[in-house]
């Protein structure tokens, strides 16, 4: 028995001690499109526009989910495709600050009944080595081909006060920031109207730190 | 020791079975978006060192179902990469697909090497006969 125990546990040591380093430490100083670990938020005003930076969550370039971008320590910080280091509060002010007009529309009594509103926005994602500025419609895709509509909505109490994380969802929501106006609430997890995932053809693998860039635009 | 080694055993059976049932909640996305995998793996192996206490034995029977069934549940639904997510959303944050599948495997590599050890003759203390 303790002969069995004790190869266990040097095998087990032996692994330890083999694993590759911690991505995160490894890559505190990379910086992705003007973001990097220390830094996950680059607000521009001129612009109107917003970088944070994210990881890219491999399991959903599989599974099908309704977030897009979540903060990797909120609650609902493991099931997106994105997983950010930015928290979505102070997001939620950048985007105020940036000139963002809120929706604030949607609450959960009228989510399966109500589209997102609120200013446009246009959503890009780039990292080291990316041919090019990806947009959310080539590395988010939906089963029914229709675009992604993405709101400013807001929902600045709920994000506070539920602590999900949720930067951006893909139907419409009253706790996310940004949602996707081509869906109601429940299309993906209740009424199955739609799949989503990560573009497994574009997107890189699994923990690789990606730069999105939310850009305001005026219609 | 010998409770050590038990509960270590079980507490892998518990992570078995943890895997089992997130793949078959990955089938549902209601669910899948709401229960966390790390809470099935902790119900899951702090029900394997619990039943540990009640056994005097670590049962060979139980392992080899409870592996069966997490390989077959994968097969069926053609996801073996989520055993490793699975295993990663169990606070190991920052730590590759590729050596968290390297390490699983190994671990079960050695249990099972254990296991025909044990059944070929040289028994082994701690294991239950296979029956």
């Amino acid at each position: 028995m303790k002969k069995t125990l004790a190869f266990l546990a040097i095998v087990a040591l032996f692994f330890s001690a083999c694993q590759k380093k911690d991505t995160t430490s490894t890559t505190q100083n990379v910086s992705v499109n003007g973001v990097s670990l220390s830094a996950p938020m680059k607000v521009d005003k001129e612009n109107k526009t917003i970088t944070i930076l994210a990881a890219v969550n491999g399991k959903y370039l599989t599974e099908n989910t309704r977030h897009a971008v979540v903060f990797k320590d909120g609650k609902f910080g493991d099931k997106p495709v994105f997983r950010a280091f930015q928290n979505q509060n102070d997001f939620l002010q950048a985007m105020l600050e940036i000139g963002g007009v809120a929706g604030n529309n949607m609450t959960k009594a009228n989510g399966e009944t109500t589209y997102v509103e609120g200013q446009k926005i246009a959503l890009r994602v780039t990292w080291n080595g990316a041919p090019k500025s990806y947009d959310i419609n080539e590395v988010i895709s939906d089963s029914n081909n229709k675009l992604i509509d993405l709101r400013f909505g807001g929902n600045e109490k709920n994000a506070k006060e539920l602590n999900t994380g949720c930067i951006t969802c893909l139907d419409s929501c009253s706790v996310g920031i940004i949602s996707n106006h081509a869906y109601t609430y429940g299309a993906v997890e209740k009424r199955g109207e739609v799949i989503f995932h990560g573009n497994a053809a574009i997107l890189p693998k699994d923990g690789t730190l990606v730069a999105i860039t939310y850009k305001l635009i005026n219609e | 020791m010998n409770k050590l080694f038990l509960g270590l055993f079980y507490a892998f059976c518990g992570l078995l079975l943890a895997i089992s049932v997130n793949l078959i909640i990955s089938t549902n996305v209601w669910l899948e978006m709401r229960i966390h995998e790390r809470l099935v793996l902790e119900v899951c192996i702090g029900l394997g060192i619990v039943f540990s206490f009640f056994r005097n034995s670590a049962s060979v029977a139980l392992f080899l179902v409870l592996q069966s069934t997490m390989f077959l549940i994968c097969f069926w639904l053609s996801k073996m990469d989520l055993i490793y997510y699975s295993l990663r959303n169990f606070y190991l944050d920052g730590i590759s697909i590729s050596t968290i599948k390297i390490v699983f495997l190994t671990f079960l590599t050695l249990i099972n090497l254990l296991i025909v050890y044990h059944l070929l003759g040289k028994k082994l203390t701690g294991f239950s006969k296979f029956s």
